[in-house]
């Protein structure tokens, strides 16, 4: 009898049918089961188009890259903290290499991926200051994913040029260039007064001044340090910045004083890589439209610092699995190669070779290469208290016009060691 | 106590998870702040106790002297210009008025206008290079200046500039309400009598209307004392931190500047200045409530 | 009764005029300012004045603040945060009215012994600094968790609503006469039967002032919204936030203005429809003392 058999084989097909649908489902499942939500700041066109190389490499090797990106870093870092304190922490987030890392993982909040570091040889293609910056009590707790240089100052060629001067190699010698910059009718110095790029422009005066000695000491925080004859050296050559800036600098944000180097009418800014990338997005080409070097004085030197996706602790197996997989993938040399191209800085790994990277960028990771010559950069080693208390200290220095060497370096000696 | 139960139970019952919510959250959250201004907390809690040392900090520290100086001078002006500002503007409103609903509406916007949206307009507008400045100066004017955010002493005057422009229209509206509440009758008797209107309004309404400007007072402090979003988005504390403000102080230090201790210890520095302002309007309240218990011989 | 008694003099009448339209002029400038530069293309922007009217009406930022803006890898423009910030004001503000003048009937019209004291204590909280004791809040919806979604940002704002709200409504009910609420008493009506049939309806007033603060204030919201709604939740300032708030390359404004004039437009609106109501709310006692 049709009728009554009609239900039976309907029902077992529909049994089977539902059995495929749940093999299929387990299947893509265990696919989308290596889903990782990572929390970041980079929400600028370059930026987001680095992720975007990170999220396929990532993609490609079976996972799903789930992404919140939050702009501004003060914020997003505010975000990211309360996140990781919730119970309810992403699989991974953004923190720069610094102190807040190790912060961090004392709490236990951060995870543990010292298997995919030793598996990969990480030790054998990332600098040995990276890698430390990534590691706590001897547990890998972040991947480092971009590394960025403190030391670069940006010039235009053309500028330097109808001055009648050259690339200066010391910081005396790029002190008499500017005398005769600002002579022929130029701004010497691009930047904007405030308090932190002063900070970071007296940061390259104390290394182009005294090298690598002073400038350690200065980032262990030891307040000696503006005791030292080149702290007053570079006190008195940041006091001269006063005279050969433009009138426009007020206030002004860092990249509308790179645009004073872009349209040739100043000769320096001391900024991070990320400067590049403006001159990049408006069609400069490095070495014809804009120069780059290094801080007079330390060219031998490569200050870094940079930012790493920490992995967040407790959090279930599959997340764990996940965490592994998105170190491997950001780890990976061509990601490192493709990510570096598209966010215009260098990769972290040593071992990529330098073709089609522009000269700038090749010099770098010629630095970056020997071991001797990259140093933790201030942001790296100095705790935000401190950074931020010598900040404020600066800042109230440059506000005081008459103020002299002697009392500046007390300020700034006295702001240390009370932040510390 | 069972006939307090029988007659109160549901009002009681029914503020009851108010009540817990208030103290758990609240006053718990404060306890716990209160606990960690004595630790060496960065940027999580760390609760080892460490004694007054955030509080020595403070004491020296010339940041936070500058945002405590910015919040008098900041919360003082905010209050008198609001209420002068309103008044003049709830006073001349009151004048049957042609369109005064368009004006109430132009002067009560702002208020739906969040702080940072407030902070960034302004910060367009008082920019020496395209705002109102280079405006006047185009206008002929060329040795115009207007460029409070450069400058160390004016600008936190921008901040009470963008804060007037923001809050006026609610003090007006308030004040507006009060003087719609007065009867006419006051008005009529005093035109008979001859008393101008100035005298009128200082010797006769501001009385009247003492607790709804009160209420402009506490109101308006609250703003200065939370200020944050508006100092971010319009000086961002600075130049330097010349326009720093104790809200803001309390926020970096509890993120960037990774120490919870010590913004901990200003945030309690603060509330311990606010019990300080509401000590008075407290006691008198309380003296008020028990002449009126006396009276009614409880 | 003479003519000069009841019509002031003209220079009067003219200096009163000038005084109430240059304030006009003052409090529209920075709106003014917003309309144009949202309707500007960059070209015009770069090189015009910032007060100069647009040269057409260019509504392309709109649409491309809408729909097509790029908050980080998604470039979906604010959309999806309108719709994020409905559902975050609706629940929040009906739930924070409700409980305010629950408690501000219980508080007013029920003097329980040590009313008084549990009103102060409830008011006091509107001076916690927010921004401090958020992370001890965070961690006590995390060891329940809460944290991260929808009801924890309403909860939020229900919390940190409460003492306004409470001291709003306890202002509004002393002032409605005792003698109806002891004849509602001794006509048998209990503590809910009373609230519902008898204060709502007296409430519109002040329920009117307590909508539009609310709204505003919730609507405006950027840092509970990002650490409390969860990802999927983000209100509407937060993704403003991401796409004026980039520090790279070029800044386009008129997209940013069009941006924000989105986000500021339910505030807005709520303030042009009813701002008469507030006036009056507002006369209705709810800020006497």
């Amino acid at each position: 009898m049709p009728q009554a058999h009609a239900p039976v084989r309907f029902s077992r097909l529909a049994l089977r049918a539902s059995a495929l649908a749940a093999t299929a489902l387990v299947f893509s499942g265990m696919a989308s089961a290596q889903t990782i939500e990572v929390m970041h700041w980079w929400t600028s066109a370059s930026e987001s188009a680095a992720v975007k190389v990170l999220a396929e490499t990532y993609g490609a090797a079976g996972g799903t890259w789930k992404d919140t990106a939050i702009a501004g870093t003060g914020v997003a870092q505010k975000a990211i903290i309360a996140r990781l304190s919730s119970g309810n922490p992403p699989g991974a987030s953004m923190f720069n290499f610094g102190k807040r890392i190790d912060e961090m993982a004392s709490e236990g909040l951060l995870g543990d991926i010292s298997d995919v570091a030793q598996r990969d040889k990480w030790a054998a293609s990332v600098p040995a200051p990276i890698l430390q910056a990534v590691t706590y009590k001897g547990k890998v707790v972040a991947v480092p994913v971009t590394v960025a240089g403190v030391n670069w100052v940006w010039f235009s060629p053309k500028v330097l040029k109808t001055a009648g001067v050259a690339a200066p190699k010391t910081m005396d010698e790029m002190f008499a260039a500017a005398d005769k910059i600002k002579a022929a009718g130029f701004t010497p110095f691009a930047i904007g007064t405030q308090a932190w790029q002063l900070n970071w422009l007296y940061g390259n005066l104390l290394l182009g001044n005294g090298g690598r000695a002073v400038y350690e000491q200065f980032t262990k925080a030891d307040p000696a340090v503006y005791a030292t004859p080149s702290a007053a050296k570079a006190m008195e050559h940041l006091l001269r910045v006063r005279g050969l800036i433009d009138p426009a600098a007020t206030n002004r944000s860092w990249n509308d004083s790179t645009n004073l180097v872009m349209t040739d009418r100043a000769a320096f800014q001391f900024m991070g890589d990320w400067a590049k990338g403006e001159f990049l997005s408006a069609g400069k080409k490095p070495g014809v439209d804009f120069g780059c070097m290094l801080t007079p004085g330390a060219q031998d030197l490569y200050v870094v610092m940079g930012d790493a996706f920490a992995m967040s602790g407790k959090v279930n197996a599959e997340t764990a699995a996940a965490q592994k997989k998105l170190a491997a993938a950001v780890m990976d040399p061509r990601a490192q190669r493709r990510f570096a191209l598209a966010k215009g800085s260098i990769p972290v790994r040593t071992d990529v070779p330098s073709v089609g990277f522009d000269e700038c960028a090749v010099n770098a990771m010629k630095l970056m290469a020997d071991p001797k010559a990259v140093v933790a950069g201030a942001p790296i080693v100095l705790s935000g208290d401190v950074n931020g208390a010598i900040t404020d200290a600066i800042g109230k220095i440059w506000a005081t016009p008459s103020i002299k060497p002697d009392a500046a370096l007390q300020m700034l000696a006295s702001a240390m060691k009370a932040a510390k | 106590m069972k006939r307090t139960w029988r007659r109160f139970g549901p009002a009681m019952l029914a503020i009851s998870p108010s009540l817990l919510a208030a103290l758990v959250f609240f006053y718990g959250c404060i306890g716990w702040m209160i606990y960690i201004s004595f630790t060496r907390s960065k940027l999580v809690p760390n609760y080892e106790w460490q004694g007054a040392v955030q509080y020595t900090r403070l004491a020296s520290d010339e940041r936070w002297h500058t945002a405590l100086g910015n919040l008098v001078v900041f919360g003082g002006l905010l209050v008198i210009l609001s209420l002068a500002i309103g008044a003049l503007l709830a006073v001349f409103l009151d004048q049957k008025v042609r369109f005064e609903g368009v004006l109430r509406t132009v002067y009560l916007y702002p208020l739906s206008i969040s702080y940072v949206v407030t902070g960034l307009v302004w910060q367009w507008l008082l920019n020496p290079e395209f705002g109102l400045q280079k405006i006047v100066r185009d206008l002929g004017f060329t040795t115009f200046e207007f460029n409070w955010l450069a400058d160390p002493d004016r600008a936190i005057y921008a901040v009470l500039l963008a804060a007037l422009w923001h809050g006026s229209g609610l003090v007006m509206a308030i004040l507006l309400a009060g003087l719609r509440g007065i009867d006419g009758e006051i008005w009529r008797a005093s035109r008979i009598d001859g008393i101008p209107a100035w005298r009128m309004y200082w010797h006769v309404i501001v009385p009247m209307l003492a607790p709804v400007i009160a209420t402009c007072v506490v109101l308006l402090s609250l703003n200065a004392l939370r200020a944050y979003d508006l100092v971010v988005a319009l000086t961002g504390g600075g130049p330097g931190y010349a326009s720093d403000l104790p809200g803001k102080y309390v926020v970096d230090f509890s993120s960037e500047r990774s120490n919870l201790g010590l913004a901990a210890a200003a945030a309690v520095e603060m509330l311990a200045l606010l019990a300080l302002l509401l000590l008075p309007q407290a006691v008198m309240g309380w003296r008020k409530r028990r002449a009126e218990r006396l009276a009614a011989g409880h | 009764m003479t003519r000069s008694a009841n019509r002031p003099p003209l220079a009067a009448r003219i200096a009163l005029y000038a005084f109430l339209l240059s304030a006009a002029a003052f409090f529209l400038l920075p709106l003014y300012v917003m309309v144009i530069t949202s309707l500007k293309t960059m070209p015009e922007l770069r090189d015009g004045s910032m007060l100069a009217l647009p040269q057409g009406l260019n509504f392309e930022a709109w649409a491309n603040a809408w729909s097509s803006a790029c908050t980080g890898l998604e470039c979906k423009g604010i959309a999806p945060g309108f719709f994020n910030s409905l559902q975050i004001v609706v629940p929040s503000v009906v739930l924070s009215i409700t409980v305010g003048a629950i408690n501000g009937y219980a508080l007013a019209m029920w003097k329980f012994p040590h009313a008084d004291k549990v009103a102060t204590l409830i008011a006091l909280g509107v001076f916690i600094p927010y921004q401090v004791v958020m992370l001890p809040i965070i961690k006590m919806f995390g060891a329940v968790g809460l944290q991260g979604s929808l009801p924890a940002i309403v909860l939020v704002h229900v919390l940190f609503g409460l003492p306004f709200m409470t001291l709003l409504f306890r202002n509004f009910y002393t002032s409605v006469p005792g003698d109806l609420m002891r004849a509602a008493v001794m006509d048998g009506g209990g503590f809910w039967a009373i609230f519902i049939h008898i204060m709502l309806p007296l409430s519109t007033n002040v329920m009117l002032v307590a909508l539009i603060l609310q709204v505003t204030g919730i609507w405006n919201d950027f840092l509970l919204g990002l650490m409390f709604a969860g990802r999927d939740n983000v209100p509407m300032t937060v993704q403003l936030n991401n796409i004026v708030n980039v520090s790279f390359g070029e800044v386009r404004h008129n997209v940013n203005m069009a941006a924000t004039l989105l986000t500021a437009i339910p505030p807005l609106l709520v303030y042009f429809v009813s701002g008469k109501y507030f006036v009056r709310g507002v006369t209705a006692g709810a800020t006497k003392g």
